[in-house]
């Protein structure tokens, strides 16, 4: 698409991104002005994003609008709502900030429950489970894979797994007049584990390293898209 | 007329008189006769000096009038005291008993001895008519009369004792060691009647020791130290000769002047010890007795403290111009200065050098430093400047020769199962896709996603959009703005839009989305729309696709909603930073996940499962030559930290070895 089939608000969207780009490229050279003005204005959008976004898929549908247009019914159910909203709404003030309290407390509380309930039954305990099922032969077989090489990988997850359970118990054997030291053996397991620990992060830096360069490549290639064309009409 | 008191009977008398008619004690003396004037030039040096520290106040100046006016004089502790402690006396009953056997009414006439052991027995309690010791008197003087012929000189030492027996009536002696060690209150000017050489002097004596003698029958049956009653029938100038190795008092007594005489300051003349012997030590007080008389150890310890609190004279107030008035506060309360303690610490030498250190420290922190001006450009500037330039012209190069060729990445179980799905998918059936990446990842997630929305407009699969982040909404229209450049399918979807609460928001929407998410991100009803409009909980639909570039939001949609699926496939499609996070989930077994596609090597490969084409292929060289450029920032980058490391040690190791 060329300049000249563009509108007015896709111009200036392109310009806009263009500049904030380059501002935010700006930073190779090292901190300054454009880079700062860059960041401030993408957090002030975001915020303000989000708070419309918070009235117009919250608060408005769900509270205001059964309380204006609503039924009685609806009119009955938002009620509590709206007055534990209200309690919530006075942590900005200092002097009634106790009121809101006791729904933060609600809300955290909830949240908590319903984070280590999910962590427990959703990652914990399927996690373990595949563990143990990494040895399972006969759900090998009956996927058609080779077993020794499951036996493998399931050997080298199983090791992988304890021995950086193993890296996190800091116990150490305690001599009269002398400093606390690891078993040999808990130093061989430790060492192992923090081997596992080490290529862990070692993929999770070259998977991040792999996103940002990707983003980088967009990017490059929104501001040669956006010269060509004037390139090709110097040329 | 005038009238004069006399100093004896206290009888008033006329003034013009000098004895008195009642008792014929002479009512006035002379201010020149002082207690001990009367012995003239005479008088040892020795004996003046004991005088003037023991009797710092003038005889005359405590006799003022006569038996009745008189009162208790405080001052030092009498030597008395020494002699005869509290305890050495018998009690009030047994005073009584004297005074019964010796017929004088108990009020008048007895000897006070029970007085406190500070206060000063003045000749007035003193005093014993005559009559009554006059046989002691008699027989004291027969048993000294050897002693009287071997010292004139102490006939003329006590001579004043030789006065007091005049008119029947007797003083007891202050050097007896029973009253005072001095005068001072048994020279009353008044007590004075005859010169000494008036009377003989072999007569003076005697009379002089027989209060001795009477003293000695009264306490009889105490003992002399401890003041218990003893049985022994002793009397008290026999035991106390008894402390001078087995003497009486009438043989102790010339042995002491004698020595006395010779010069010997050392002997202690009143029951003291001598040679070696044990003195006559007073008793010991009861501790509650000492504690309710706490004047007397002031008394004993200061003396001379005490005499001046006792000269002073108020200057203020109502009782100015008296003596001897108490503070009306108490000692303790006045201010003092405080005590002043060295503040000298004993430290050894390494901790002065370490409190050196520390103080050093210390001044460091407060000291500002001046930051030096940085460089405008610096190695890590122009390392900088230097890797971005080079990695902008090799994506730039590479975007627009296309170089180099690399092929596609071998299909994998991972997308291909995503693949596989969305291929299974009946027409017409509600496909839930969860937007939940920001807009910062759209370069890299935006070209898997558009694939596999592609995908499913293929299939005629209707799509309903959710997200749970605020931003996910409108990324979700543009992202479908991005999709219909390619497919113009724009009614197929309803934008369900922002599912709040979080994980719990998550968990609620899995059960009842009608009642989260009632109406679309345009404000109308989002459940009327036939494709969704039996949908009760989120099994109802035929796949859930997640997309996501936080871990985190990946991990919730399997914890919370997972489980309400209900055998429901739910494939992802996440950034390349969380695939490592999400891939155990898809390797469960059972899984977790049925599939995923992970950023550009997943979209790149699901793009040839496709067979299409799109316009993010021409990222695929570029990433893949960018990937390698960095791989070798990075292990050069390391090589040379290796190598810096390594000198570095070295030259600690030079500098240890010099």
């Amino acid at each position: 698409m060329s300049w000249i089939e563009m509108n007015l608000s896709e111009v200036v969207g392109l310009l806009l991104g263009l500049i904030f780009t380059l501002s935010i490229f700006s930073y190779i050279l090292g901190d300054n002005m454009m880079f700062r003005l860059a960041t401030h204005i993408f957090i002030g959008v975001a915020a303000g994003f989000a708070c419309s976004v918070a009235w117009q898929s919250v608060i408005f549908p769900q509270l205001v609008r059964p309380l204006l247009i609503g039924t009685n019914t609806e009119r009955v159910f938002v009620i509590i709502p709206l007055i534990l909203s209200v309690l919530l709404f006075m942590k900005v003030s200092r002097r009634f900030s106790f009121l809101g309290s006791p729904v933060m407390g609600f809300l955290v509380g909830t949240g908590a429950a319903v984070a280590i309930i999910g962590a427990v039954t959703g990652t914990l305990f399927p996690q373990v489970s595949a563990t143990i099922n990494l040895f399972d032969l006969q759900a090998i077989v009956h996927r058609e894979e080779n077993v020794l090489s499951q036996l493998f990988a399931g050997g080298i997850a199983l090791i992988g797994t304890l021995t950086t359970f193993a890296y996190f118990n800091f116990g150490k054997r305690t001599i009269v007049d002398q400093l606390p030291v690891r078993f040999s053996f808990q130093k061989l397991i430790a060492l192992t584990g923090q081997s596992f620990i080490a290529v862990t992060f070692g993929v999770l830096f070259a998977q991040i390293l792999s996103a940002s360069i990707v983003a980088l490549i967009e990017r490059v290639n929104f501001i040669w898209n956006l010269i060509l064309p004037f390139i090709s009409t110097l040329s | 007329m005038s009238e004069i008191s006399c100093p004896v009977c206290g009888i008033y008398s006329d003034a013009d008189k000098e004895i008195c008619p009642f008792c014929g004690a002479q009512l006035r003396l002379s201010q020149d006769e002082s207690s001990m004037d009367y012995l003239g030039e005479e008088i040892p040096d020795w004996l003046k000096a004991i005088k003037d520290v023991d009797n710092p106040i003038s005889p005359s100046s405590h006799i003022e009038g006569g038996e009745s006016d008189r009162q208790m004089q405080q001052e030092d502790q009498p030597l008395y005291e020494t002699k005869f402690d509290r305890e050495d006396l018998p009690p009030e009953s047994e005073y009584e008993e004297i005074g019964e056997i010796d017929g004088f009414s108990q009020g008048q006439d007895r000897i006070p001895l029970e007085t406190e052991p500070n206060e000063v027995l003045d000749d007035s309690q003193l005093v014993v008519p005559s009559g009554v010791i006059g046989p002691f008197i008699q027989e004291s003087q027969e048993r000294n009369n050897s002693y009287n012929e071997d010292s004139d000189w102490l006939h003329e030492f006590e001579a004043p004792s030789d006065l007091e027996v005049k008119d029947q009536q007797t003083k007891i002696p202050e050097d007896s060691g029973l009253v005072t060690s001095s005068g001072q209150f048994l020279h009353d000017e008044e007590e004075i009647t005859q010169p000494a050489q008036e009377l003989p002097q072999g007569e003076k004596l005697e009379e002089d020791l027989k209060w001795l003698d009477d003293l000695g029958v009264a306490f009889a049956g105490y003992h002399p130290e401890t003041g218990l009653p003893v049985s022994t029938g002793k009397n008290l100038t026999s035991e106390i000769g008894d402390e001078k190795g087995g003497k009486s008092l009438e043989e102790t007594l010339p042995q002491i002047f004698s020595e006395i005489e010779t010069g010997n300051e050392e002997v202690e003349i009143f029951g003291d010890q001598v040679e070696g012997k044990p003195r006559l030590v007073p008793a010991d007080l009861p501790s509650w007795l000492k504690e309710m008389r706490p004047v007397e150890a002031v008394a004993v310890s200061s003396p001379i403290a005490a005499d001046k609190e006792l000269e002073k004279i108020e200057s203020a107030g109502p009782l100015a111009g008296l003596k001897g008035i108490l503070p009306a506060e108490p000692d303790a309360s006045q201010s003092l200065k405080p005590k002043t303690y060295s503040v000298k610490l004993h430290v050894t030498d390494e901790q002065k050098y370490q409190s050196i250190l520390l103080a050093d420290m210390v001044k460091a922190e407060g000291t500002a430093i001046p930051i030096p001006a940085s460089p405008t450009i610096t190695s890590q500037h122009l390392m900088r400047i230097g890797i971005a330039s080079l990695l902008f012209l090799i994506i730039l190069s590479s975007l627009i020769t296309g170089m180099p060729e690399v092929g596609v990445p071998a299909a994998t179980s991972d997308f291909s199962d995503v693949f596989r799905i969305i291929e299974s998918i009946q027409p017409g059936v509600p496909v839930l896709l969860a937007v939940d990446y920001n807009p910062a990842y759209s370069g890299e997630m935006d070209f898997p996603i558009s694939l596999v929305i592609n995908h499913l407009i293929r299939h005629n699969a209707y799509l309903t959009f959710v997200t749970s982040i605020s931003t996910g909404a409108i990324q979700t229209e543009r992202l479908l703005t991005l999709a219909n450049q390619e497919l113009s399918m724009p009614e197929q979807y309803t934008n369900l839009g922002f599912i709040p609460g979080g994980a719990t928001g998550l968990s609620r929407f899995a059960q009842a989305p009608k009642q989260v998410l009632p109406i679309d991100i345009k404000g109308k009803p989002a459940w009327i729309v036939p494709n969704i409009q039996g949908v009760q909980s989120i099994s109802d639909f035929s796949l859930l696709i997640v997309v996501t570039e936080n871990p985190d939001i990946a991990r919730s949609w399997i914890e919370q909603v997972v489980p309400h699926l209900a055998g429901s496939p739910i494939v992802m499609v996440v950034s390349a930073q969380a695939e490592p996070l999400i891939r155990p989930y898809y390797y469960a077994y059972p899984k977790q996940i049925q599939g995923f596609i992970s950023g550009l090597a997943g979209g790149v490969g699901y793009t040839s499962l496709l067979e299409s084409g799109s316009r993010y292929i021409n990222y695929w060289p570029a990433y893949n030559l960018s990937m390698l450029f960095a791989g070798l920032f990075i292990a050069v980058g390391g090589i040379v930290n290796l190598a810096l490391a390594y000198r570095a040690r070295q030259n600690r190791g030079n500098v240890s070895g010099k």
